[in-house]
Order: structure tokens, then sequence, then C-alpha cells
């Protein structure tokens, strides 16, 4: 069974193709790394996998089950920015999604330990830095222990601890079983918690397979332009 | 993190029953503008509307409660439609960026409509209830609480349920169109209460409906002035048909608006 299994997936904004045909198979208790260039079609992907966008065409499995939405009830997720109410504290933010998902507040100590808010929790999210804005983001994300995490660029803005942090808190994660899929522009971060990689350029796939074999002579970031490079940079 | 593989079940995972979803709105209004605005508006309104009235011609020949009345429901009837815009509006502002994680859940989108629209009922039964209590006290300051108890309860309240439908109304062009959009249908109903609300016609227009609700309650034009003899604006008959056109509407913008989140795309 997979977790996450695309194939033919398109999504069309008039002429635009956005999604062109995306193929990809996140298995079960992996970390997989979703590479490309601004415009790829990351985020688009990870919203239609979401229901934040219905697709053109193409077929989507969670789980191993066709895709129905009742399946994002195990599915966490931050996708482009933290969603966040600027007056309420962690706690507030954390109680809200908390009864609307049906899971136990008392887990809410839980992830705000887990992305070291536990001392700020009674702050003001207005007063929070951009770093802590998205932990507080990506503590509501797990605060469902889904089995599936999604997280669009989860280290956009923060420093290079709450980077470590962020990569130690994946690692965690998927040492738990969960299984996460991370969209990221900075190659090393995913070459360092990735266990696969899909780039999408021009929102097509291009590569899917282990972190290694994306390398030329063991460099990432070449293999990576090579890709890039091979479809006119991926500019549409 | 405690092992994932307990905690897996679907159950009633992302199934709120509406109250819930209601309740959680309601955690989130409480602590910004909006609360201050429920409490306050009325207050803000009648208190100088009540010491007008105590210095007025009307006051200083006995009459401060008549006028005070009159002229506070007179303003309250076209506040109403305006809170209503206001309040949808700041609402679904406040969650502009939280729908991407709210919608990417299983909960049935179609609650969060209504649970809004439930929350923002809510605030306003709440105003309208501490404009009931202001003017019980303006009533019982001039010994006439008696009397006029029976008017205060139904001019605080049958406005409040003629007014459901502009809630609803503005929540969708909120939800559909935007800040803009949303205020307009506020600034619409302040207009149109005024305007429109002792106009034969004023049944086809819902932000006008609390207006005509007040009209035979206060008996007053929608200028505040008292209505004359005879007069067919003090025909109390135009209040169920107000209140029945309300929740109708209301029932079927909501119908529209859970279809409308259901197709959001974000």
């Amino acid at each position: 069974m997979t977790t996450l299994e695309v194939a033919g997936l398109h999504k069309h904004y008039g002429d635009h193709h956005a999604l062109d045909g995306i193929d990809l198979t996140v298995r079960p208790g992996e970390v997989y790394g979703l590479l490309g260039p601004n415009g790829a079609g990351k985020t688009t992907l990870m919203k239609v996998v979401l229901g934040l966008q219905r697709p053109t065409s193409g077929t989507i499995r969670l789980f191993g089950l066709p895709y129905d939405r009742s399946l994002l009830a195990q599915v966490g997720a931050l996708v482009e920015v933290p969603g966040l109410w600027q007056h309420l504290d962690a706690v507030a933010h954390l109680r809200v999604h908390a009864r609307l998902r049906g899971v136990a507040e008392r887990w809410i100590d839980d992830v705000l330990d887990q992305v070291r808010l536990a001392d700020v929790r009674h702050r003001a999210v207005g007063k929070y830095s951009l770093g802590m804005r998205w932990r507080l983001g990506i503590a509501v994300a797990l605060l469902v222990r889904p089995r599936f995490i999604i997280l669009d660029e989860p280290t956009n803005g923060l420093d290079p601890v709450g980077i470590r942090e962020m990569r130690e808190l994946i690692r965690t994660l998927a040492g738990a079983g969960t299984t996460i899929m991370v969209s990221s522009h900075q190659l090393g971060e995913i070459a360092q918690v990735c266990d696969r990689v899909g780039v999408l350029v021009a929102g097509k796939t291009r590569y899917e397979g282990p972190v290694d074999g994306l390398a030329v002579d063991g460099d990432l970031e070449a293999g990576f332009f090579r890709i890039i490079d091979s479809v006119g940079g991926g500019v549409r | 993190m405690t092992s994932t593989t307990d905690t897996h079940t679907v159950g009633t995972r992302d199934r709120p029953p509406v109250r819930t979803v209601i309740g959680t709105e309601l955690s989130r209004l409480r602590h910004g503008f909006l609360a201050w605005y429920t409490v306050f508006a009325p207050v803000v309104i009648a208190i100088p509307l009540y010491l007008g009235s105590l210095f007025s011609p009307e006051g200083a020949s006995g009459q401060t409660w008549q006028s005070f009345s009159r002229v506070t429901l007179e303003f309250w009837g076209v506040l109403i439609p305006m809170t209503a815009g206001l309040a949808a509006t700041l609402s679904v502002r406040a969650d502009h960026d939280a729908w991407r994680m709210l919608l990417s859940y299983a909960v049935p989108r179609w609650r969060y409509f209504v649970g809004k629209f439930g929350a923002l009922s809510v605030l306003s039964l709440i105003s309208s209830t501490i404009l009931a209590v202001v003017l019980t006290a303006g009533a019982a300051l001039n010994g006439t609480l008696g009397s006029a108890t029976g008017m205060i309860l139904a001019a605080a309240y049958l406005p409040w349920l003629a007014g459901l439908a502009s809630t609803a109304l503005a929540l969708l062009v909120a939800v559909c169109w935007g800040f803009g959009p949303g205020i307009t249908v506020g600034v619409a109903g302040l207009l149109c209460g005024a305007l429109t609300a002792d106009k034969v016609f004023w049944y086809v227009i819902p932000v006008a409906w609390p207006m005509r609700v007040i009209l035979p309650i206060a008996g007053i034009g929608p200028n505040g002035i008292v209505l004359p003899e005879g007069s067919p604006l003090a025909n109390p008959d135009a209040i169920p048909v107000a209140l029945g056109l309300s929740v109708a509407l209301a029932a079927a913008l909501l119908l529209l608006g859970g279809r409308h989140m259901s197709r959001k795309e974000i």
C-alpha cells in the first residue's frame, strides 16, 4: 500500500497548465522531498492533494484508497503560510483546531513541546517572530497525530537553528512512522532529511527516486540543474 | 511524539457538530474588535440619545422616554444591516489565511459557513439583549417600565430575527467577493433601512426588513417621526411577513453559502 499515489494529474487554469501530468508515489514511513523551481507546480500539487484545488484530470489515491475528502482526517498540512489569527495565543489556536478536528485538548501540550513553543504558549501570535509562526503552523498540522504530513517550504523564514530543529522534527516524526512530504528550494536540506525525491519542472515529474540518484558525480545541485536545463530552465 | 499508530482512527475525527463550529468561531471573535462592538454599540448609541432626549423639548414636557425610545430604535433599525455587513466582512477577512488550513480538513465545509452565520447571529443577539437592557434602564428612569416592557422586548428581538437574512446575505457576499462588496451590503442596508422601509416594495429589500419591523413596534417612520393616526406603517401585519421572509431567505442563503464553501478553491 502507498501513502500517496498520483497518476496523470493535470490542473489547468485556462491555457496555463500548472500540473501537466504529474506521476509520483509516496511510500509509508518515508520522507519524500518535492523539488522544483518556482512555478513548477509543487504548491499546486499539494493543494490538489489537500482538496484545496480540484484537479482537471488524473487520479489520486490516499492510503491505498481512491481519493475521498474523508481521508484528509488522517492528514496534517502546512501550505504556503501558517493561517493564524493575530490576537489569539498558541493554546487558543490549537484549541480551535482540536475542537474542529475532534482530538483531545490534552494533546496540545505535546505539540507545543514538540515545536518548542511551550514557553510562549500564552503570548498573542501577533507578537511571534516569523519562525515561531511557522512552528505554530506545524504544531497545528501535528495536532491530529496524522499518518501523513504535507509541509510546503517549512524552513521558510527560519534561522539556522530553526532549520536544524525543523530537520530534527521531521526525522523524529518519520522515526515514529509518520509519512512526510516536504517541498523545499534548499537542495541541501532535502538531501539531509529525505529518503526519496520528486523533481517537478513545468508541471511534470522529471525525476523520482532516491536522493543519491539525482546527483551527478556526487553533486546534487549539478543533477538538479541538469534536469531543469534539459527542459529549457523550466520557464513557461 | 507519542506513537502515531494508536491514534489514526477516523471515528468522529473532522466531524464537529455545528454547535462546536459555532463555539470555535465565537472563541475567535470574542478577542477582537467585534466583541467590543457587540457590547458597546448599543450603549454608545443609547447614552448620548438619552441625554439628548432628556434636554430636548420633548424631555422638558415629560416625554423623555418616548423621544429616547423612538430615536434609539430609528438608529437601531439601520444599524442592524450595517452591523451585519461589517461583522460578516471582518469575520471572513480574519480567516483569510486560515482557510488553507481549515479547508484542508475533512470537516464538511458547509459547517464553516453555517458556523460563522451562527456565531454572528449569537453576537447580534447579545447586542440586541444589551439594547433591551439599555432601553429598560431608560424606561425605568422615566417611570414607564411597566407599560414599555412588551415594546422593549419586541423592539430588541424581532428586528434581530428580521436581520438574520442580512447577516446571511452579507456573509455570502463577503465569502464570495471579499471585503468591499461585504461592506457594501452593510452600507446598502443602512441606506435602504432609512429610505425604503416605508415603501410598498419593502419586502423585496432584505436589508430593509429590520427597520420595517421596528416601524409598527415603535410607532415611527424611518425618519424617527411619530406615525400619524391610521398610518398603514403602524399595521403590525407586516411583522410576521418580514420575519417569515427573513428566516426563509436566511435558510436559502445558508444553502447557497454551504454549497459555495464546498466548491471553494484557494
